[in-house]
């Protein structure tokens, strides 16, 4: 299947501070992608230029199979959005912003529209500037939800949700767009939501792709070994690749893996020890190890 | 609802949840050609990712736990009574996995036979008095 | 043209419209029913003291019900008010989205940039246009209640060129509405730059520079013959000015 997202080398820059740097990445389709990074990593600037509100300064992109600079109507045709912070018209009310956006589309969904207003109680009469932050969250998800698109794009949709109200909101996604093998693509800086349902997470640091794998893969094989040897060990046990980092007091060491755990497990076990613990590390440990430890 | 997962684990949802439905078979809790929840149910119902449910799903099914009927769902597979080539190597898999693990740990040959015994006549007593619930 | 961002930004600029309308309506009924008691009160002044009055209001034009009327409306108030008319419509479309932080969701609905640039570009010339002509009618029409002739084919006629300057006026609130995020400033900067264009016009060799000595059209009202050039002139000026801002928020990143 084609991918839904391919970037390659994308670039901007705001006078010299690079804010995306030459990301490149795929998201297949079908797929619910985690964009991970810390606060100004450049996530809502890569958005921004899928969605055409920005231009790349280098490199390229195509969403959807379009090309986000020529064919950027096309691709906000199939694809809907729900900024961090969405403002929209204040004055208008629920059915007014309802009836504003439904004639951009061919295939608006009306009743998926209705259940959901339904189901958030939001009262169609009630001015927007009336809305609660959590509620103008969920209009806004209504509306990008109800032409049906092929992606949907959530740029830190659940800071204004409490956690009732997130859990709520990520399973409208799962049944809504990833049920029906739309893709997802979720940015956040809150772990907890993309960890629950996530197949793929990319972590980006100054602009730049740090990772990006299946979470599976991640927590399977990004582990800390803490290990108590019986004798002296050699150093090069240590330099092999998938190893992170280490630190040792005495013959005590805590080993950061973050590929070929197998291989290294094997080769650790050759030597005798008297303790031996693989430490499982959640997405939170991952990210924060890896986002603190990718120093420019 | 049997199943629970936690996602903020350093454990896979996916092998959670597997490890979850093999004990429930193998406690007898799902019962041989009981229906399994759809993907779409349970993924809803955890709300974890359909992909992850799915791939669940397809691995048990692999490992032959699990049977899936075209448009019918999945359901319970009947246990396997075929001890084949594969079957075997996986066990000798475990079981030196088992050995090593002792070694290491400067466990004795003796020791381990009596712990292994011990283990195993408690999970004997344990299957069947699950035969006996049902 | 899109439909719907028509509909909202008529919404938006009703209550602009409807003030707008009142005031030069207002002022158009009051014009011709206004020609006596003027008429009475400049030849109760002698002749030796109205020349301290300078050209503000010559005594010939109370000879002529017409000219009054054009004098009053194309020359003066029709420019003075559908100026500030022009600004007001004008100063809100684009920079309107950006500082309530709108422009973000507009533009990630599947609308291209030009098509919401000639949307509101096309909306703010339908309002200013339909208070114009509204107005102007009304008056033609409250004319024909006095009882001096009026020479409405050529009141009519100078009108079109006087609703071109309006446009020229617009599509400049337009392009800084477009260059500056901020309303307020949009129009102050604007008006600034109306205010220049008219200073500039009191030198004599920059008097084309003043886009009101276009738009009075006295040269057809009093010359007779229509302003060519005055009108490529402003046709021109239009087409640069939108095409500037087209091309702006074509670039523009949000």
């Amino acid at each position: 299947m084609k991918p839904a997202i391919e970037l390659e080398n994308l670039s901007k820059k705001f006078g010299k501070n690079k804010a995306v740097d030459n990301l490149s990445l795929q998201v297949p389709a079908g797929c619910i992608f985690g964009f991970l990074g810390p606060n100004g990593a450049g996530k809502t600037t890569t958005i921004k230029m899928m969605l055409g509100l920005m231009r790349p300064d280098g490199g390229q992109g195509r969403v959807l199979g379009r090309d986000i600079v020529r064919e950027s109507e096309a691709i906000r045709r199939k694809t809907g959005y729900v900024a961090e912070i969405q403002e929209m018209y204040r004055y208008m009310t629920v059915q007014e912003i309802i009836s504003f956006c439904k004639p951009f589309y061919t295939g608006w969904n009306d009743r998926l529209a209705k259940k959901y207003l339904e189901f958030f109680q939001l009262p169609r009469g009630e001015k927007i500037k009336n809305l609660s932050k959590g509620m103008k969250t969920q209009l806004a998800l209504i509306l990008a939800m109800a032409p049906e698109p092929e992606l949907l794009i959530l740029d830190e949709p659940t800071s204004g949700l409490d956690t009732i109200n997130r859990q709520e909101f990520l399973r409208i996604i799962l049944e809504e767009i990833a049920l029906q093998g739309r893709t997802v693509f979720l940015s956040s800086h809150l772990l907890h939501d993309v960890e629950r349902v996530a197949d793929l997470v990319a972590i980006i640091k100054h602009g730049k792709l740090i990772d990006i794998r299946s979470i599976d893969e991640l927590k399977t094989t990004v582990k800390k070994i803490r290990v108590v040897f019986q004798k002296e060990v050699p150093a090069e046990l240590f330099s092999r690749p998938g190893i992170r980092s280490y630190t040792r007091e005495g013959s005590a060491y805590v080993v950061s893996v973050e590929n070929n755990l197998q291989d290294i497990l094997a080769d650790f076990k050759k030597y005798p020890y008297f303790t031996f613990d693989i430490i499982d590390q959640n997405l939170e440990e991952i990210f924060l190890e890896k986002v603190k430890g990718d120093k420019k | 609802m049997w199943y629970y997962v936690d996602p903020h684990s350093g454990i896979p949802i996916y092998v959670q949840l597997k490890e979850q439905i093999k004990k429930a078979v193998a406690t007898g809790l799902l019962a041989e050609g009981q229906q399994m929840p759809s993907v779409r149910e349970l993924a809803l119902q955890l709300t974890i990712n359909p992909n992850t449910v799915a791939k669940v799903y397809q691995e048990l099914e692999r490992e032959g736990v699990l049977q899936t009927a075209r448009g019918l769902g999945s359901f319970v597979a009947k246990r396997r009574k075929d001890f084949g080539p594969q079957q075997e190597s996986s066990l000798d898999n475990a079981l030196e996995k088992l050995m090593v693990e002792a070694y290491q740990l400067s466990v004795d040959a003796d020791t381990l036979y009596a712990r292994f015994t011990e283990k195993l006549a408690a999970w004997k007593d344990r299957l069947k008095k699950g035969a006996e619930g049902q | 043209m899109n439909g719907t961002l028509l509909r909202k930004e008529l919404r938006e600029t009703r209550w602009k419209l409807v003030l707008g309308t009142a005031v030069l309506a207002a002022t158009a009924i009051f014009l011709p029913l206004s020609f006596n008691f003027l008429k009475d009160l400049i030849s109760a002044i002698p002749p030796e003291q109205l020349e301290r009055f300078g050209g503000m209001m010559p005594a010939n034009i109370f000879n002529d019900y017409s000219l009054y009327l054009w004098s009053q409306w194309n020359a003066k108030n029709l420019a003075q008010i559908g100026t500030i008319l022009a600004v007001l419509v004008g100063m809100n479309l684009i920079a309107g989205e950006i500082s309530g932080q709108t422009a973000g969701f507009l533009l990630t609905r599947p609308i291209s940039r030009r098509s919401v640039f000639l949307t509101k570009a096309l909306t703010g010339m339908l309002i200013l246009i339909s208070m114009v002509w509204f107005s102007t009618i009304v008056m033609v029409i409250t004319a024909h209640f006095t009882p001096y002739t009026v020479d409405a084919g050529r009141l009519l006629l100078t009108t079109v060129i006087t609703t071109l300057g309006l446009l020229v006026l617009f599509s400049l609130t337009l392009l800084f509405s477009t260059l500056i995020d901020e309303p307020v400033k949009a129009a102050g900067a604007t008006l600034l730059v109306i205010l220049l264009l008219v200073f500039c016009g009191w030198i004599e060799p920059l008097r084309f520079l003043n886009i009101f000595y276009h738009m009075n059209g006295a040269q057809y009202f009093i010359g007779g013959t229509f302003p060519v050039v005055s009108t490529a002139i402003m046709c021109a000026a239009a087409v640069v000015l939108l095409a500037a801002g087209l091309r702006l928020f074509e670039k523009k990143e949000f």
